[in-house]
């Protein structure tokens, strides 16, 4: 887990200030301001979809835009979503992205396997998440992060789940220093493991 | 900061600085086990945190195995017969190549026609030589060798040979599924299951054994289902030879998971690693899982050097201890500690079943009606991970008269032969009609779970030879016979069926169908399927597999997910399931599901309000009627007795509907939805509050992430007044489904129970002034906002809302009880009971209308509907 918080990467930052209007821009059926939405949290929301799918989904080319799709679709219906800021956002769309994953895999599990006869490639449709921690474990977690404040849940996300810089997360959830964000994460990742922990009893 | 607390800030901190942390350190500083348990937990985060950040190759990259079990990409020139045989036009010898089935690093799998016996056959035909003569003519005499073996589990090897400069095994022709397949289609098996299919593996490994050969190659790919039930070891060692080419182009031909060590490391395969074979196939169908796992030879060497095997108790916790025992015998390391041979492991997985207690119904061959009320089936739900007990009391019947109990032995799992029906007609077009319904038997009891039925060619192979019950025992290894006899004269058809038990020819049950032979195939299928059905509900189990279209499927899938979302999804949800009954009629569960999604339209939403796609009166016999059909389909089926239930809900018919949803959650506790239409449609009207919680904490532990159960879940825990765990239940709820319908009203409910009413007002307004159709009725359908005002003073506004809510009693009943109106809120109360009976007992339960309590008026009215003795 290295991350790099040099200044120098805070090009790749999404342009925090304006992910609210244009959300609520989107809102108001502007398709430009849409795209604009989608575009900046495609490549990560990807990237930490592929950790939550088992291999034989992430196999199937129907799959391929599932995180686009599900983008587009909670963007589109996010009425109910209060925006508190940019942290509550990302949580807000994992979430959906999650629910989504989740109903795909429900739907693609009952289709038939293009099955060879003498097929050795194996999958046991685990997710990379659930092969490397377990079933139980990723229960654990999620139950345990769904139990945190809504800052720390927001903080955990930014960083275990999408990989946020401090000096982004500072950007993004209000914290004044990137070592100040560092803080917070840290106290709220260290709830977390207690809370994982009182599950686990 | 205490000492421990710094600890975890260093490990937290150490892992947001990208710092190699030294766990087993870490582990032991920590004071005591909670503080250690946490340091664990953050192993995990830090786990999950690298699975998140990590690029394309990770560490931890997917299922491991895959990469040791990788086939070679198909070439071009492999992928089509006709081009390798130019000249040939798609033959081989005698065999007319039909269809390319399957590719490996061996060669290819084709089905084939063997022009000279007319019969359809699998051809597996090597690759081109390369540098393996000497392989190729060993593969041949093998095959050869194989030829000998006969047994019904292991295939038939017609033959092998080289032609046209290629060598060649081909057998008989198995239509079916792989174990693997099956695994991944419908997920783990139970180890009921898989001791039955490890029963008949090993019977075929024992006969392979016995012909002085090794299958060297087991596992779930290379196991069979036909399609009658029958299993079906495949696919030797032919053309496979395991290599550690790791080192030199990282691809592996086989699966090396399912490698005895001593194999691994370079000795002989013997009887003892093929059984440590058949020990890793137990554990991958219990598990989906390995023992030892790996991404190279290497690793998986590495793994079994270590110790690094996970026992099958760590991997699923809840599996009967005899078979764990067997898995883990079959799986040890030393191969003198593993089972001697094949046999001695099939005498272990009988042995460790349960005694089975068998019931004789009647000795007189009269027809025994079963009730519609069947023993609880052990097997019959789909639920993984779920404790099952190996055997099941077979045919447990109360006996009357001369019935007697006979339960002395292990008796064997239920094996059905079903042999072909004798024709006592004289007409002479009428031996099709009869084999077409043996085989339409054969057809509906395999598709069902936990029973095994011998194929029909096996059947067939018995016609017009009068073999006694014992003969199909040993013969077909099936422990139930099925037999019938059809006499039809004119239109008039007459059917006697009965099951005899195989080992001492006792008949356990009988029927007699007479009918007017109008429709062949009708009638066949109706008669097939009441057999099949009778048999379950004699066993008690069975769940029934269906394998409606693809896309009908789909839509279906669709629609539940629609369905458990509730509120106006639900009408998209009939829609679909109208399509799906549209393309397919004989799709029992999609009857069931829009019986259901119409009774929670009428027992949840106030008819006159919209929404239902048709008049109430015609919803509720759709209802009806949906349900019956569901019923007449698959009567163990878990949704048909929910709809079941809504049925009985409907008619207020509430120890019924108690007893309909009852057996739905006994036959498939993981269909959650269930166990939220039992509260909706009787426990809440009911006024069962402790049941009804009770009912959806099981429905927690089956589907933790259920939305829907923690919806209803705070829906109950307003009317318990448990306001704080209701909040933490509908945000959850929320949270899992942002779509999720009216889980906001009950975390603005709780919030005013709670005293926090100008949130709660804040949260409401801002919802109304959100959804165009509420904000274009003033929140017209939104009673708590009228009651937060009311109960905060702002008794104009709530006024002002009750009128807007003209026409919907019940919410007007919510504003009027805020006011302090018991007169207007009894008025509202009654004219909702009119409409709708279930809803207004439902809203009696709720915190808001507590003035009404203890009110004669009440008790007379739920006494009425039947909720008051």
């Amino acid at each position: 887990m290295d991350r790099n918080d040099s200044p120098e990467r805070s090009s790749d930052r999404p342009q925090l200030d304006s992910s609210l209007t244009l959300l609520e821009r989107a809102r108001a059926g502007d398709p430009v301001a849409l795209e604009s939405l989608i575009a900046r949290y495609l490549p990560r929301m990807q990237r930490w979809a592929s950790g939550r799918l088992p291999q034989w989904a992430r196999d199937m080319a129907e799959t391929q835009d599932l995180v686009q799709e599900a983008l587009f679709h909670t963007f589109k219906r996010i009425e109910r979503f209060e925006p508190r800021g940019e942290g509550a956002l990302h949580a807000y769309l994992r979430q959906a992205i999650l629910n989504r994953i989740r109903e795909e895999l429900r739907r693609a599990k009952r289709q038939p396997v293009r099955g060879e006869l003498d097929s050795a490639a194996e999958d046991d449709g685990r997710s990379p998440l659930e092969t490397v921690i377990g079933r139980e474990a990723l229960q654990r977690y999620e139950r345990a992060l769904a139990r945190l404040r809504p800052k720390d849940r927001e903080l955990v996300v930014a960083r275990i789940e999408l990989g946020y810089t401090n000096q982004e997360i500072a950007d993004l959830l209000d914290k004044p220093t990137a070592n100040a964000a560092r803080m917070a994460t840290e106290r709220a990742i260290v709830q977390l493991a207690k809370e994982m922990g009182k599950t686990n009893t | 900061m205490r000492e421990d607390d710094r600890l975890l800030h260093d490990v937290a901190g150490a892992m947001m600085s990208g710092v190699r942390i030294d766990w087993a350190s870490a582990e032991a500083k920590a004071g005591d086990e909670s503080m250690r348990r946490i340091v664990r937990e953050l192993k995990v985060i830090a786990a999950i945190a690298d699975v998140h950040g990590s690029s394309e190759v990770s560490p931890y990259s997917p299922s491991v195995h895959a990469e040791c079990g990788k086939v070679s990409a198909p070439e071009q020139q492999r992928d089509d017969p006709a081009a390798e045989y130019p000249g040939k036009q798609r033959t081989w010898g005698s065999l007319r190549l039909l269809e390319k089935l399957g590719e490996g690093s061996f060669g290819s799998v084709y089905r084939a026609w063997d022009t000279r016996l007319d019969r359809e056959v699998a051809l597996k035909l090597l690759h081109r030589p390369d540098t393996r003569g000497a392989h190729e003519a060993a593969v041949v005499e093998e095959g050869r060798m194989l030829a000998r073996v006969r047994h019904p589990n292991v295939v038939m090897v017609h033959g092998a040979d080289r032609s046209d400069g290629r060598v060649g095994v081909w057998t008989e022709f198995i239509q079916g599924q792989t174990l693997e397949q099956l695994l991944r289609e419908r997920g783990v098996f139970a180890a009921g299951e898989a001791t039955l299919i490890g029963l008949d593996v090993c019977r075929a490994l024992s006969a392979v054994h016995q012909a002085g050969l090794l299958h060297r190659d087991i596992k779930a790919h290379n196991v069979m289902r036909e399609t009658g039930g029958r299993i079906v070891l495949m696919d030797f060692g032919t053309g496979i030879h395991y290599e550690d080419s790791s080192a030199a182009n990282g691809s592996l031909a086989g699966t090396p998971v399912y490698m005895a060590p001593e194999v691994l490391d370079g000795r002989e395969a013997t009887v003892q690693s093929d059984v440590y074979s058949v020990g890793v196939l137990l554990y991958h169908l219990v598990t989906g899982s390995y023992p030892v796992r790996g991404r190279s030879i290497q690793e998986i060497r590495t793994g079994h050097s270590g110790g690094e095997r996970t026992p099958l108790r760590d991997t699923r916790p809840n599996l009967p201890e005899d078979f764990v025992q067997i898995v883990e015998r079959a799986l040890s390391p030393e191969p003198g500690r593993r089972y001697e041979s094949a046999g001695e492991m099939e005498a272990a997985l009988l042995s460790a079943r349960d005694y089975v207690t068998v019931g004789a119904a009647t000795r007189t061959g009269s027809v025994v009606r079963p009730s519609l009320e069947v023993p609880p089936p052990e097997f019959a739900a789909r639920t993984r991970w779920r404790p099952r007990v190996l055997a099941i009391a077979l045919l447990i019947v109360a006996a009357v008269g001369g019935s007697v109990w006979l339960t002395v032995r292990k008796s064997d799992p239920p094996v059905i032969a079903v042999l072909p029906f004798k024709n006592l007609s004289t007409e002479p077009d009428s031996d099709y009609f009869v084999d077409g319904l043996t085989d339409e038997v054969i057809r509906n009891l395999s598709v069902i779970d936990g029973l095994s039925v011998r194929s029909s060619a096996s059947s067939f192979a018995f016609k017009n030879k009068n073999p006694t019950a014992r003969d199909l025992s040993s013969q077909l290894h099936a422990n139930l016979v099925l037999s019938a006899s059809v006499l039809r004269a004119g239109a008039r058809l007459r059917i006697d069926a009965q099951l005899v038990r195989a080992a001492d020819d006792v008949p356990l049950w009988s029927a007699r169908y007479d009918r007017e032979l109008k429709d062949i195939f009708a009638i066949q299928d109706e008669i097939s399927r009441s057999i099949v059905n009778e048999l379950r509900l004699k066993l008690g189990r069975g769940q029934r597999r269906y394998t409606a279209n693809v896309e009908a499927y789909d839509r279906y899938l669709k629609a539940r997910v629609l369905q458990s979302r509730r509120g106006p999804a639900t009408r998209q949800a009939i829609d679909l399931f109208d399509e799906v009954l549209a393309a397919d009629p004989g799709f029992a569960p999609a009857y069931a599901a829009r019986a259901s999604a119409y009774g929670w339209y009428l027992v949840a939403q106030i008819p006159s309000v919209g929404g239902l796609p048709v008049p109430a009166d015609q919803a509720r016999a759709i209802v009806r009627r949906d349900a019956v059909e569901a019923m007449r389909l698959d009567p163990l089926l878990a949704e048909a007795h929910d709809a079941t239930g809504w049925v009985h809900s409907l008619d207020l018919e509430w120890a019924e509907a108690e007893k309909s949803f009852r057996r739905a959650i006994q036959l498939n506790p993981s269909l959650t939805i269930s166990s939220t239409d039992f509260v909706v449609a009787a426990l809440l009207p009911e006024g069962k509050l402790d049941e009804a919680l009770r009912v959806l904490n099981d429905a927690l532990r089956a589907d933790p992430l259920s939305s829907e159960v923690r919806r209803t879940m705070s829906i109950t825990q307003i009317s318990t007044r448990q306001y704080d765990a209701a909040l933490a239940n509908c945000r959850r709820a929320i949270a899992l489904d942002p779509e999720i319908y009216a889980a906001n009203t009950r975390c603005e409910q709780a919030l005013i129970h709670k005293g926090e009413v100008a949130e709660a007002i804040t949260m409401i307004e801002k919802f109304i002034a959100d959804t165009p159709a509420l904000k274009e009725g003033g929140g017209r359908g939104y009673g708590y906002l009228g009651y937060a005002y009311a109960i905060s003073g702002r008794r104009a506004e709530a006024e002002a809302q009750a009128v807007r809510n003209e026409g919907l009693p019940h919410q007007q009943a919510i504003i009027y009880a805020g006011l302090g109106d018991k007169e207007r809120a009894w008025v509202a109360i009654e004219q909702l009971a009119a409409l709708n009976p279930q809803r207004a007992l439902s809203w009696l339960t709720r915190p808001e209308l507590d003035l009404l309590h203890g009110d004669p008026r009440v008790i007379a009215l739920r006494r009425k509907f039947g909720v008051l003795q």
